[in-house]
């Protein structure tokens, strides 16, 4: 961390050179996760059935709001030790891990207390079914249980990240991934411990109980400048309120995208049954390994865009947008691809029930739709972070998943016939109302910055 | 010797300070170092100047965030450039380069007491006035009237409160941190340069009979 805060390399090496650079190691880290979301669902879909794959739909936006109040402390506090590191005060910074290590305590047991005193209600109101229902109770139960060592894990993670050991933090996010490939069919194929859908929760929870236990190892090793002991736990208001004040807006916007899903998931039972529900997290999945290529390119391009930006240089903020406007193209495009020509292929991965892979293959061409041109829209969202406009960003990251999709979802189904392909739709269409939303706002930026840079 | 002075607005501190720097013929640095911050990252000075001693608290980056954009939540860590968190860490290398390049001069606010707090000798002074001092020397100096400069007065010092507390955690205008507090509605500006100015002689007679 003694570095220097901004490199001036941003402002002179080649864009490409730069993008490549600063990317790789975010998509390393998006594909990871996103393999672990797939392979989970996989083992659980080809070892126990297609209506354990619905039961696991409503545990996913349950799931991710714990995750979203988790990355609520993770952010905040990584984001200050960072300032304090910077600062070469490891005094401070170690009061806040203290602090938040016992905050991740507190809101990981509050969290599986509330959450498991009205489990039912939750997952009946998160898509599940009667005929589902016992899936997604039998798995959530045993991630709740475990929910403390999921919140201390992950807020670990982007504690080393910003303590200057990012290696590290990807290290223990592989070994998570590969142990969970690895444990996920031992506990739940009969051959195997033969525990069905709970075997898969308990392995993704030991698998993070093995990481946490190695991340603890570095975090209590007094060699290493920040590092867990005595007398940093006590919390305190200043610091608590602050971590909170930080980390509050990724949690809200979290929290966002598992309110989109969870009205999905409504629409979908409503109008259709327990096959399309499994289907769409399914879906999502699938898309999720693309998107997740495009945020990876995001992360990588923000510090290029805002330092050149900062640094004047349009020509160069220019260059780099349309770089990563090309790449992300190419991997939406690639997604397009796989959803529209070869959809049962990727349904095959999670399934071999033929009512659900039509059921998925249905729904996974008609969102798919528009993909080509998503990814300028996510690049775009991100870019107006990255120069300092938050307001543009914010806008069109809630544009896509929530401002459009929520009223389409609402609306769609009440004309279409059948009215389940009104819930399909409604997803291309949200996503073409925002590109065209993005390219417009993109569109007035850059006669901008043309007219900045024929001063 | 390094004399760091923080002041509440309207106390008369930058004044104060030119008066000390003119005695020992030292430079001050104050909205210099936006200028050498500019500089040193290549940013333009305008970025500097909209996060100068204020940390964004309105609703709008509370919920959205403006201030967790600096992307240290990210794989790599690196995140924006022009988030506040990399302007101070800019700024705040800008002064603990100067620190090491002067043996002799004046740093005013912008958390340079806490900034170089491990340098040895280093003197931080505060600065303060009566209310009624700062409003009329500030309606005077801005040419508005005494209740625009009290809100504004209100406003500038809660923005140095938040954005001191945030990038140090410690609390401005705490006298455990500082070496002298002194209101200068005692003995005015004049005096109170005067005043420390005595209290820096003594310190260096202090320091020689030690050592």
């Amino acid at each position: 961390m003694t570095g220097k805060a901004v490199p001036t390399e941003l402002g002179t090496e080649k864009i490409s050179k730069l993008l490549a650079k600063y990317a790789i190691p975010s998509i390393v880290a998006m594909i990871a996760s996103s393999i672990y979301n797939i392979v989970d669902s996989a083992y659980i879909g080809h070892g126990i059935g297609p209506m354990a794959l619905s039961g696991l739909a409503p545990t996913f936006p349950l799931m991710n709001i714990s995750a979203a109040f988790g990355a609520m402390v993770g952010v905040g506090a990584s984001t200050m030790i960072s300032v304090r590191l910077g600062q070469k005060d490891y005094r401070s910074a170690q009061q806040i891990l203290g602090n938040a290590f016992v905050m991740n305590i507190l809101v990981g047991v509050v969290l599986a207390v509330v959450t498991l005193s009205f489990l039912d209600p939750i997952l009946l109101f998160f898509g599940a079914s009667e005929n589902t229902l016992s899936y997604a109770r039998e798995y959530m139960v045993w991630i709740l249980l475990g929910n403390v060592f999921t919140h201390l894990y992950f807020g670990f993670n982007a504690i080393l990240r910003s303590a200057g050991h990012p290696d590290k933090a990807m290290k223990a996010t592989i070994l998570t991934v590969v142990l969970n490939c690895i444990l996920d069919p031992l506990f739940i194929f009969p051959w195997g411990l033969n525990m069905g859908i709970r075997g898969a929760a308990i392995a993704t929870i030991l698998s993070q109980c093995v990481s946490l236990t190695w991340q603890m190892r570095i975090l209590t090793n007094k060699n290493e400048l920040l590092h867990l002991h005595r007398g940093i736990y006590r919390l305190e208001g200043r610091i608590v309120r602050e971590i909170l004040s930080i980390g509050i807006s990724p949690c809200l916007m979290n929290l966002a995208a598992c309110t989109v899903v969870i009205f999905i998931n409504r629409a979908l039972l409503s109008y259709g049954d327990d096959y399309a529900v499994g289907a769409f997290s399914v879906i999502h999945k699938v898309s999720f390994v693309f998107v997740t290529l495009v945020m990876g390119l995001n992360q990588g391009m923000q510090p290029i865009a805002g330092y050149n930006y900062g640094a004047e240089r349009y020509d160069r903020v220019i260059r780099v947008l349309k770089l990563t406007i090309l790449w992300a193209t190419v991997a939406m495009t690639l997604g397009f691809v796989v959803c529209e020509f070869m959809p049962r292929y990727a349904a095959l991965v999670f399934t071999t029930d033929e009512q659900m892979l039509r059921e998925i293959v249905r729904g996974m061409r008609i969102n798919a739709y528009i993909f080509p041109l998503i990814g300028s829209q996510m690049v775009i969202g991100n870019f107006f972070q990255a120069i300092a406009k938050p307001w543009k960003a914010i806008f069109l990251s809630l544009s896509r998943q929530f401002l459009f999709l929520i009223p389409f979802l609402l609306w769609f189904p009440t004309f279409w016939k059948p009215a389940l392909d009104g819930v399909w739709f409604s997803m291309p269409a949200s996503d073409l109302v925002s590109c065209i939303t993005g390219f417009i706002l993109l569109a007035v930026q850059l006669k901008k910055f043309r007219k900045l840079i024929n001063q | 010797m390094i004399i760091t002075i923080s002041r509440q607005l309207g106390s008369g501190g930058r004044s104060a300070s030119r008066i000390i720097a003119e005695h020992y013929g030292i430079n001050v640095y104050d909205k210099k170092l936006i200028e050498l911050a500019a500089q040193e990252s290549g940013l333009h000075r305008q970025f500097f100047e909209q996060a100068d001693e204020k940390v964004s608290r309105s609703f709008r980056s509370f919920l959205f965030g403006s201030r967790s954009a600096s992307g240290h939540g990210t794989a790599t860590g690196a995140g924006s450039p022009l988030s506040g968190d990399a302007l101070f860490k800019v700024q705040s290398d800008v002064i603990r380069d100067i620190a090491q390049r002067e043996p002799s001069c004046i740093i005013l606010g912008r958390c340079a007491d806490y900034i170089l707090r491990d340098v040895p000798g280093l003197i931080s002074i505060f600065i303060t006035a009566d209310l009624d001092d700062r409003v009329r020397r500030y309606a005077k100096h801005d040419k508005i009237s005494d209740a625009e400069a009290q809100s504004l007065i209100e406003k500038g010092d809660a923005r140095r409160a938040s954005y001191y507390n945030y990038y140090t955690q410690r609390k401005w205008g705490d006298a455990a941190h500082y070496d002298l507090c002194i209101n200068s509605s005692r003995l005015g500006i004049e005096g109170t340069a005067e005043q420390i100015i005595r209290f820096v002689e003594s310190l260096s007679a202090a320091q020689e009979r030690n050592s």
